[in-house]
């Protein structure tokens, strides 16, 4: 599936697509089958919340811009989750960092500035970028310097790192004219101009595209993704290559950290234009399941983040219609991630079960053989 | 004397839920897989504890419950990671993320409620009378308030250290961790021993849960294992295939814990003294990772 990083032909291209489109059919249409059942299940129409789904999300421009804006964010943590698997490391503390960048974004468009406009947004997505990429840094240079393993200390920084933002946003940063814990407003000159009116789409937009298409470049069409896709592939393989594993490793950890951050001061300054305790939580686990299930290509991320964001919008509509608590959505979409996660172990293990039962006769040995190694992460 | 007393109460009111988690990570990494999905399946044990406990009104069926519902859970887990080989992180990582959201839709069906659930009717694990030795200072103050499943820790650690330590199982899961293969070549079932060793780490986590959400409290909350899951993982790395090392290591990030919540009181700002526990589970992980890739260096330069 990932012949596009390695040998850029065009018909191999236009195939590509192809089982793409294909693929994203058949995932989404399970999504929304196993979504009936879970409606039917709760003693509801399957139709009514269709319709339901259907008029919250996509009824007119207002919605479809409402839905475009929420899955801005989660496109580029999404980015950051793929970047950081593709290159073979479990960044977990993209939770941490998004909401680091969000507190830091916040503070450079509150206490920095004001500026000319572009600049000072161009700030605090950078000032935000960089403190998701200085967290990852760290635990990054953790791991190539001692060997501290990336999928606990990462996990473990999420805890430490959120706080660390509370910390900011109830004392130093307070805005004391609000509730507890929330920072001071964002200058305008920091906030995206909006692109549809009377909604929380903004000119942010082209600037996710505008990531999305140099990360496409450079991670699925460069020499650089080439040894990042190898680096997650086998990093002894890279090392071979004439690869600085450690400086590499580094590199995906800090760069997947900088899109986190940079995912939580775009959410400031394009929809809340303030950090606040409970900005964000959850969307670092968000991007890591977006990134799962789009396999860890860019293009893929975008388009399920907006699947994503549709079907979280989806099942608040339900919710208000139908009284559905719409966490059942994310029931279904984990079910399916899970799915799309043993997939292929999946239809061997059916082929392998199919071959038992066609020739019982045959002797079988008592053990099956080494599993192959993992394939397409 | 008063400080002493709250901070081993609070060290042993944090760690046992941890220990519990801990010795099913133990045994699972021992066995060769590094199982991140503690942390939910610990939320999944509280909630059905407290479900459990809440409708049949005693907290003994609750445990009981919970054991058996984290059984299931964790046969399952070990179902998608062993027989249908996927990635261990992957599945881990969803498999929190779904029963997170579960124990919340549940949580919102059943209860009716966002957020958490708490009932004069739900009655917590009863305490384990301790007799004279209440009157012991220092430890009588801290041991009497423990409940029986605090107490069970203990005589658990002690069968899990003995089992790992004597026995051919014990020997047989240690083979498994450091090559599946050779125990495979032994004649020995290595998918079925995964799978029953993540059957027992489920049936461990949801023992956490019940003690997380009926020992010291009587409630649930979503996510109120707030990633205890992954400080047990962390104590499980830093201590290795020792089982009493869990236990200290888990009473110290619980002191960590204890100094946490009376600085919280001492007017420091709250989030400080709440990261404590994390900080020093990070730091810890550190110090050892560093020692270990020391001595992992002098091997191969003397060798």
């Amino acid at each position: 599936m990932q012949f596009d990083a390695m040998a850029p032909v065009p018909v191999a291209r236009r195939h590509v697509l192809v089982t793409f489109a294909m693929e994203a059919v058949t995932t989404f249409a399970i999504i929304a089958f196993l979504g009936a059942v879970a409606v039917a299940v709760m003693g509801a129409d399957p139709l009514a919340a269709a319709a339901a789904a259907l008029r919250q999300t996509l009824a007119g421009q207002y919605e479809v811009a409402g839905l475009i804006a929420l899955s801005l964010p989660l496109m580029i943590v999404g980015f950051a989750a793929a970047a950081s698997f593709k290159g073979g490391f479990y960044n977990l503390g993209l939770e941490g960092q998004l909401i680091l960048g969000a507190a830091i974004g916040s503070i450079v468009g509150a206490h920095v500035g004001p500026f000319w406009s572009p600049l000072h947004i161009a700030m605090v997505l950078v000032a935000g970028g960089i403190a998701g990429g200085i967290v990852a840094w760290a635990l990054s240079w953790l791991r190539v310097r001692f060997g501290v393993d990336e999928v606990v200390s990462t996990l473990l920084s999420n805890y430490i790192v959120i706080l660390f933002a509370i910390y900011l946003a109830t004392y130093p940063f307070r805005d004391p004219t609000r509730f507890n814990g929330a920072m001071h407003r964002i200058a305008p000159s920091a906030r995206m101009s909006t692109l549809v009116e009377g909604t929380e789409l903004t000119w942010g937009l082209a600037i996710v595209v505008a990531i999305a298409a140099v990360l496409y470049w450079l991670l699925h069409r460069s020499k650089l993704g080439e040894d990042w896709t190898l680096m997650g592939r086998s990093p002894s393989v890279a090392r071979n290559c004439g690869i600085d594993a450690r400086r590499f490793g580094m590199l995906i950890m800090t760069s997947s950290g900088f899109l986190a951050g940079l995912a939580g001061a775009f959410m400031v300054s394009a929809t809340q234009h303030r950090y606040f305790a409970n900005l964000g939580l959850g969307l670092g686990f968000d991007g890591i399941l977006i990134a799962m299930i789009a396999r860890y290509r860019i293009l893929a991320v975008s388009f399920w983040a907006l699947a994503y964001s549709w079907m979280l919008l989806a099942a608040d509509g339900i919710e208000q219609e139908i009284g559905i608590p719409s966490e059942f959505a994310q029931v279904v979409i984990a079910i399916v991630i899970l799915g799309v996660a043993v997939r292929a172990g999946l239809v061997s293990w059916i082929v392998a079960q199919v071959r038992h039962l066609s020739k019982p006769a045959a002797p079988l040995p008592a053990t099956p053989p080494a599993p192959p190694p993992a394939e397409e992460s | 004397m008063d400080l002493a007393v709250f901070l081993l109460a609070a060290a042993i009111a944090y760690a046992v839920p941890i220990v519990y988690a801990g010795l099913g990570g133990q045994i699972s990494l021992t066995a060769g897989d590094l199982n991140i999905a503690l942390e939910g399946e610990m939320l999944a044990g509280a909630f059905v504890a407290v479900l459990v406990t809440y409708i049949l009104g005693s907290p003994w069926l609750g445990i009981a419950v919970a054991i058996l519902v984290g059984g299931v859970l964790g046969l399952l887990f070990g179902v998608m990671i062993v027989t249908l080989k996927g990635d261990v992180f992957l599945v881990g990582i969803t498999y929190n993320f779904l029963l997170g959201a579960l124990t919340v839709l549940l949580l919102s069906i059943i209860f009716g409620v966002r957020g958490s659930f708490s009932s004069p009717q739900l009655t917590g694990i009863p305490i384990m009378p301790i007799g004279p030795l209440a009157h012991v200072p220092l430890l009588g103050p801290v041991l009497s308030g423990q409940t029986y499943v605090a107490w069970l820790v203990v005589p658990m650690v002690f069968a899990w250290g003995y089992v790992l330590r004597s026995t051919p199982l014990g020997l047989r899961l240690r083979a498994l961790g450091d090559n599946a293969d050779a125990v495979r070549s032994a004649g020995l079932d290595v998918a079925r021993m995964r799978l029953g060793v993540q059957m027992i780490c489920g049936m461990l986590c949801g023992l956490a849960g019940a003690q997380l959400a009926l020992g010291t409290l009587t409630l649930f909350s979503s996510g109120m294992s707030a990633g205890r899951g992954f400080v047990a993982l962390a104590i499980v790395i830093l201590v290795g295939q020792r089982p009493w090392m869990l236990v200290l290591a888990a009473l110290l990030f619980g002191i960590a814990d204890g100094i946490g919540i009376k600085l919280q009181q001492a007017d420091v700002p709250a989030q400080i003294p709440q990261m404590l526990p994390y900080v020093v589970t990070l730091l810890a992980l550190c110090a050892v990772s560093a020692r270990r890739w020391r001595a992992a260096r002098r091997d191969k330069t003397s060798a």
